[in-house]
């Protein structure tokens, strides 16, 4: 955290730097682009102090002394909210391996499901973008598709998969494909015509058009969709969980409720806000590498 | 490229050899509203022709229609005697915007689209020299350039293709008066070291007569006189002109009337 912060001062500061950089690097002539204009610096994503980000991080673990503090007054029924410090030890009780063995399955299942799921809708989605007629055709079947709540998919799959991992892969494919597809076509229709006229210069094939041109312009949205796409998968992993499944987290906090344990569905909970939150973490860095290029947000590490 | 042009002499042995570039344009609207309209416009290979006019008068579209970017309207663009349909290999595009694809690096983007690797890497670096950027500057993003210096990269990835022809749609508009001088030199010095021919699309008076052989005036169509829809002026002297030229208060004065009467023709109009 204290590299990051060093690399990537206050914005403010970082402009400065910049503009004192391009000036050295052109100190024969042109006039280096010092101020940034409004627009642009609105469209910055402002970094809060690091004071805040640590709170920010903190403010789940201040959450969870407190509710401690209000069960063991009393304040709140044992029997609703569990301890944060019962929930702990019942899964401590679980044993790690036992715990590992349902998050690894969980993790797996929205891995692969996400995985499929995604690059369906990358193919899908830049076909569709690329072609109106493909688009005018899909659409309205598409829009359907994605109305349909999660759980009304299950029984189907079950009917036509067997209770395997088939169907419950299948249905976090789903989840995350919709979230990419959309992000996929939009960003594919986006892309500055001015750059696809570049493209018309260099007389490049469609094929390189959109490997050279297309497909990164349009990268930003796509890992916009990609994100929300795989949050998506966490709530559909639990989804298939919940109904037919022997190991995962989603099997974690049902089992929990049949056997009348709120700490384990609890703790069930808290694991899954946990890797919602690191797999996004590691999609964002993956994001801020691919994007290091981007003009809106703070610079990246590189100098 | 010299080999291209050596090789249609032999099969056309005729001692006429056709220009570099004849643009000849019987009609090109939008919808119902002329834009271009009999014009003809031919550059022979090193010379720079600047196409001056007033807003809205078709210049960037007659550039466009050379550089094989705009393909509705009824003639014909020919290089060296080839009738071209499309973007020419021949030529090299700069817009008025550096058009940086901003997800390469900068040696990158003058190398575009080939990859940055050995030969095309050798290539831009040295080109990225030619045009005032420093070694280093290859690495950097798009992002971190001035307008003047993202110009210039653009300069280069223009010449990376070795082209007979640059096509410049008022290239220096966006960047600041020192930046454009600096810049308008730049080019001159470029296409006197590759002997490219250039098309420079300009509003700007004092850089059409700084750049220019031959000044052609362009005079919306359908204005008051129907057609013909240019003028070219010629500048005398030979380049490099030295912008305190005491000559070239008469030339500016000839090129402000010819853009005084289109203005008043079309004020009238309107």
């Amino acid at each position: 955290m204290a590299v990051e912060e060093a690399a990537a001062p206050s914005l403010a500061e970082s402009d400065a730097i910049g503009a004192r950089r391009r000036t050295d690097a052109f100190a024969q002539g042109d006039t280096p682009r010092t101020n940034v204009p409004a627009q642009e610096a609105g469209a910055q994503a402002e970094r809060a102090p690091r004071a805040w980000r640590m709170a920010g991080a903190l403010l789940p673990v201040v959450f969870l002394c407190v509710v401690e503090v209000l069960v063991r007054a009393r304040v709140l029924p044992d029997n609703l909210v569990p301890a944060p410090s019962e929930i702990a030890q019942a899964l401590w009780q679980l044993g790690g391996e036992t715990l590992l063995k349902h998050i690894v399955q969980s993790t797996a299942r929205v891995a692969a499901g996400f995985a499929c799921g995604a690059l369906l809708a990358v193919v899908v989605g830049a076909g569709m973008g690329l072609s109106r007629r493909l688009d005018a055709l899909l659409d309205p079947s598409f829009q359907a598709l994605r109305a349909i709540p999660s759980l009304a998919w299950v029984p189907v799959l079950l009917l036509w998969m067997g209770i395997d991992e088939a169907p419950k892969i299948t249905l976090v494919a789903i989840g995350a494909f919709f979230p990419v597809h959309l992000s996929v076509l939009s960003g594919v229709r986006n892309v500055d015509r001015k750059l696809v006229e570049l493209g018309a210069v260099y007389q490049l094939s469609s094929w390189r058009l959109f490997v050279r041109i297309l497909l990164p312009a349009a990268l930003p949205h796509v890992f916009t969709g990609l994100r929300t796409g795989l949050a998506v998968s966490w709530m559909f992993v639990v989804a298939a969980e919940l109904i037919a499944a022997t190991r995962g987290l989603g099997y974690l906090l049902s089992d929990g409720r049949e056997t009348g344990r709120p700490d384990i569905v609890f703790g069930a909970i808290i694991l899954l806000g946990l890797l919602g939150k690191l797999t996004d973490s590691a999609m964002k860095a993956l994001e801020a590498h691919v994007l290091a290029w981007r003009d809106t947000s703070v610079e990246g590490a590189r100098t | 490229m010299i080999a291209a042009s050596s090789i249609s002499a032999a099969r056309d042995p005729q001692p006429p050899r056709p220009p570099l570039v004849d643009i000849d344009i019987r009609r090109k609207h939008y919808g119902d509203r002329p834009i271009l309209d009999s014009l003809r416009l031919t550059l022979a290979p090193g010379e720079i022709v600047a196409l001056l006019g007033p807003s809205g008068c078709g210049k960037s579209t007659l550039l466009r229609i050379a550089a094989g970017l705009d393909r509705d309207y009824a003639g014909t663009v020919a290089y060296n005697g080839e009738v071209q349909r499309g973007p020419s290999p021949l030529a090299g595009v700069i817009f008025q915007e550096p058009r940086l694809l901003p997800w390469l690096r900068v040696a990158e983007n003058v190398c575009f689209p080939q990859r940055a690797r050995g030969d095309a890497l050798a290539r831009a670096r040295s080109l990225l020299d030619e045009v005032g950027l420093r070694a280093e500057d290859g690495g950097l993003w798009p992002k971190h350039l001035s307008g003047g210096m993202a110009q210039r990269v653009a300069i280069a990835r223009g010449l990376f293709t070795q082209p007979q022809l640059l096509l410049l749609d008022e290239p220096f508009s966006a960047v600041d008066a020192m930046t454009r001088m600096r810049l308008q030199d730049l080019l001159l010095a470029i296409v006197d070291a590759h002997r490219t021919a250039a098309l420079v699309v300009t509003h700007d008076i004092d850089e059409a007569l700084h750049l220019a052989d031959r000044i052609v005036l362009l005079e919306p169509a359908g204005g008051a006189r129907a057609r013909p829809a240019s003028r070219i002026i010629e500048v005398g002297g030979a380049r490099p002109r030295r912008r305190e030229d005491t000559a070239r208060s008469a030339w500016r004065r000839i090129l402000l009337e010819g853009l005084e009467t289109h203005v008043q023709t079309s004020q009238t109009k309107a």
